[in-house]
């Protein structure tokens, strides 16, 4: 049975989805932090303005140290081949 | 790939996250500011004079900007055609609409000026207007 593990795990929060004026809002009101997860030579060919890189493929089983848990956040690449 | 960052940065304590649907993809569509080495459509964009398809084409025609080209927009500046040099002398007493040339290739900001500027060339074009995903107009774009 996996029922006591799944009662017991904490509540997470679902991410929310955001259009471009949801953003934008987001952008002038509370200073989030951008993320691009697509690889480095993506990110160097573009991103959003402050946006900095990691990688989805690179996140481990921890937090990356650069993302403040509690600061909001938001991944911003996709890709074509995104189902 | 950002649903499954955002679920991801969620799973692993992040507390507020959220999910841009439309993503880098969307951001540069809109002709938006960008950062990295991309040289994209977007940041050679033009001023480009404007009319609405109720005005009379001798009061179009006077503007000082306007000498061969005029685009034609409705609401929200969405592109619906264009006036050429021509048109802008034939009648001053017509309106634009009864003249305009109607649906005029547009393309994204987030197309790579080089591979524009190459078919550009390819079919003798020096200009072709630039539009959101909504069809407003952007600029235009000169090769």
């Amino acid at each position: 049975m996996t029922g006591r593990h799944d009662h017991d795990a904490p509540a997470r929060p679902a991410p929310r989805s955001l259009d471009l004026d949801g953003l934008q809002r987001l952008l002038a009101e509370r200073d989030p932090l951008l993320i691009e997860v697509l690889g480095p030579d993506d990110y160097r060919w573009a991103h959003l303005p402050g946006a900095f890189n990691v990688p989805l493929d690179q996140i481990g089983t921890q937090l990356p140290a650069d993302i403040d848990p509690a600061r909001p956040s938001s991944p911003t690449a996709t890709t074509s081949s995104e189902t | 790939m950002s649903p499954r960052a955002a679920s991801r940065l969620t799973q692993l304590g992040a507390t507020e996250v959220y999910d841009y649907v439309g993503g880098k993809t969307d951001w540069l569509a809109r002709g938006l500011t960008y950062e990295g080495e991309a040289e994209l459509v977007g940041r050679h964009l033009h001023d480009v004079p404007t009319c609405t398809p109720d005005e009379r084409i001798g009061a179009v025609a006077a503007r000082p900007q306007i000498d061969s080209l005029c685009v034609v927009v409705g609401p929200g500046r969405v592109v619906l055609g264009t006036l050429d040099g021509h048109a802008l002398t034939v009648d001053g007493d017509a309106v634009v609409a009864a003249v305009a040339r109607y649906g005029p290739t547009t393309v994204r900001p987030s197309e790579e000026r080089s591979a524009l500027e190459d078919r550009m060339e390819a079919k003798d074009v020096d200009h072709i207007l630039v539009t959101d995903p909504a069809g407003r107009l952007l600029g235009a774009f000169r090769r």
